[in-house]
């Protein structure tokens, strides 16, 4: 049973964790938005002053503005500090209080800039909104509650000293009556609106946002638990991988031990001439053979089928390959009279390939067009082709009609004169087909009977 | 079967049915033949005997223990020719360069004294 703790909980530690360091990432943009901000309210004043015919007291928002340049300074070095904080828990709650404290001055900042500026005729008193709803991003739930309540609380506050005149009234417009700031109609229905606004706001830009941390952490937890599997799944496949490689070894031996002992005694003892008991005997050896044959070959296809990703792929040079394979091959094509062709560039570039299986494929396309040519010539032709490398394995044997081409990837299936004429597994191309298919590569066939078989492999090159 | 000269092959492999039929095999074709089971006995026999040529298992106990024994020997007498032996098509042999590493060749079970044979004659310069 696996020991390590359920996914859910190791899951929601890591969602604090991405939600901070999200925090952190947008503290840095809070503060470099307020540079903007800050260089956007000096122009607007500067600008208004310019065009407009109001009544604004200009000194003293410039100096608002100046004051937005210095505190966000304070932060900026402030935020460098707390970057470097090493110890998480400690970091994460400088974080948190640090984003609350930016958001109260800059609302505390706004309420003063809109008092100075005409007050409730401001239409600059949308601008809350922003700030409500950059708090909902940042904040939990209730600190986003709190930050309006802040601004709430302020602007109605600015609106009751000034209809109490107990702050001066600064205006904005020349054209509106003074009259109606010291209209309780006018005031109530400003705070009423601004009020209703914000929490409005607030409730929307919450509630969403909190679906999407919701969100978030299921797929924290889905990737956890995908994670989980994943790494199930690539034990089991090693712990098969090694059982192949076992149960491969332990048939092979007793079985290869079998058949050199029946070997052993057919050349061994040539004083025991019984022409009977020897031609059993070569027989059994022959069956054996067979036998041997095709547990290796059935054990290649399974070891390829479960190898799906798990190649090891690497650039693979094919020349050293190939000679090894004619190697063993020569022997068999001489005895049959057939003449072999090597059409190799000088230099063949290398494909990102398993070593293993590339031997499989250059010894089972060579071997095949070998045993089922009985005059002529076997082709061995590489070229390079775009990001690919190609391999034609041409020969003039027995070849294969259209239905039987179509067929010949299929396990165990051998064409009629194949069957008749030669001894096989059907399994050979079948490996062949599953380690082209693992490598993102692709194999045709071209055949034609009495004429012969071209088999086209395309294999990625290494550098591709 | 007298040989002018009989040459001696030590085979190392931990089948014992193996090393039976090997040995009836290179008997036959005059050769003298030590054997051993495992790779301890093999170093002993190694010094014991003189061997004019040695063929060693690759696959015996772990995987790869056949090839650690054949480099020990190779280091105790280098100019002694070494074969090793594996089952056909195992995936090691793949990625073994047996030249470059010293070794005489792979040979792969099952054996064929009509192949097998002839190969050790040749290493051994024997007509």
């Amino acid at each position: 049973m696996s020991s390590s703790p359920p996914a859910g909980k190791k899951a929601i530690k890591r969602f604090v964790l991405t939600f901070q360091d999200e925090l952190v990432e947008r503290i840095g943009w809070l503060i470099r938005i307020r540079w903007l901000a800050a260089a956007g309210v000096s122009t607007t004043i500067l600008l208004v002053d310019l065009l407009f015919d109001l009544l604004l007291n200009y000194r003293i928002l410039l100096v608002c503005a100046a004051f937005i340049f210095l505190y966000n300074l304070i932060f900026h070095f402030y935020f460098r500090c707390l970057l470097r904080e090493e110890h998480l828990p400690q970091r994460h709650q400088r974080t948190s209080r640090f984003a609350n404290i930016q958001i109260s001055t800059d609302l505390v900042l706004l309420i003063v800039l809109i008092y100075f500026s005409g007050g409730a005729e401001n239409p600059f008193i949308f601008y809350f909104i922003f700030h409500v709803i950059i708090a909902s991003i940042l904040l939990s739930n209730l600190a986003s509650y709190l930050q309006a309540s802040l601004a709430v609380v302020l602007f109605n506050l600015m609106l009751v000293l000034d209809y109490l005149q107990v702050i001066p009234h600064y205006r904005l417009f020349p054209f509106l009556n003074e009259s109606v700031y010291h209209n309780p109609v006018f005031l109530l229905g400003v705070a009423g609106v601004f009020t209703s606004t914000l929490y409005l706001s607030v409730y929307m830009a919450t509630s969403i946002t909190s679906k999407l941390r919701r969100r978030e952490e299921e797929l924290m937890q889905l990737k956890d638990s995908l994670e989980q599997t994943n790494r199930r799944l690539m034990e089991i496949y090693e712990y098969r991988s090694r059982f192949i490689l076992k149960v491969e070894h332990e048939l092979k031996a007793p079985l290869a031990a079998i058949q050199s002992l029946i070997t052993a005694v057919i050349t061994g003892f040539p004083e025991h001439p019984e022409p009977k008991v020897k031609d059993l005997l070569t027989r059994a050896e022959h069956r054996t053979h067979n036998l041997l044959e095709l547990i290796r070959q059935l054990l290649t296809l399974s070891r390829m089928q479960t190898a799906g990703h798990a190649f090891k792929l690497e650039p693979v040079k094919l020349e050293p390959i190939i000679s090894r394979q004619l190697e063993i091959l020569h022997a068999q094509a001489e005895s049959k009279g057939l003449e072999i062709v090597l059409d190799l560039p000088a230099e063949i570039p290398p494909v990102k390939a398993d070593q293993e299986a590339m031997h499989q494929v250059v010894m089972n396309l060579l071997s095949n067009a070998v045993k089922y040519t009985e005059q002529g010539s076997v082709t061995f032709k590489v070229s390079a082709e775009g990001n690919f490398i190609r391999l034609d394995v041409v020969d003039t044997g027995i070849g294969m009609s259209k239905e039987e081409v179509a067929m010949v990837f299929e396990e165990f299936y051998r064409t009629s004169d194949a069957k008749a004429k030669y001894e096989g597994t059907g399994l050979g191309l079948s490996i062949v087909w599953e380690i082209i298919e693992g490598h993102g590569g692709r194999i045709e066939v071209v055949s034609e009977p009495g004429r012969g078989t071209t088999f086209t492999v395309w294999l990625p090159r290494a550098e591709a | 079967m007298a040989e002018k000269e009989e040459k001696l092959i030590l085979v190392i492999d931990d089948d014992r049915d193996m090393l039976e039929a090997i040995k009836i095999m290179l008997e036959s074709a005059g050769f003298a033949v030590g054997l051993a089971v495992d790779g301890k006995q093999g170093l002993e026999k190694v010094e014991e005997l003189n061997p004019d040529l040695i063929i060693v298992d690759m696959m015996m106990e772990t995987v790869d223990a056949g090839v650690k024994v054949a480099e020990k020997i190779k280091k105790m007498k280098s100019a002694v020719p070494i074969f090793l032996l594996s089952s056909i098509g195992e995936a090691t042999s793949y990625n073994l360069d047996t030249s470059a590493i010293g070794f005489a060749g792979v040979i792969q079970k099952p054996l064929m004294p009509s192949m097998l044979i002839p190969l050790l004659r040749k290493k051994l310069h024997i007509a």
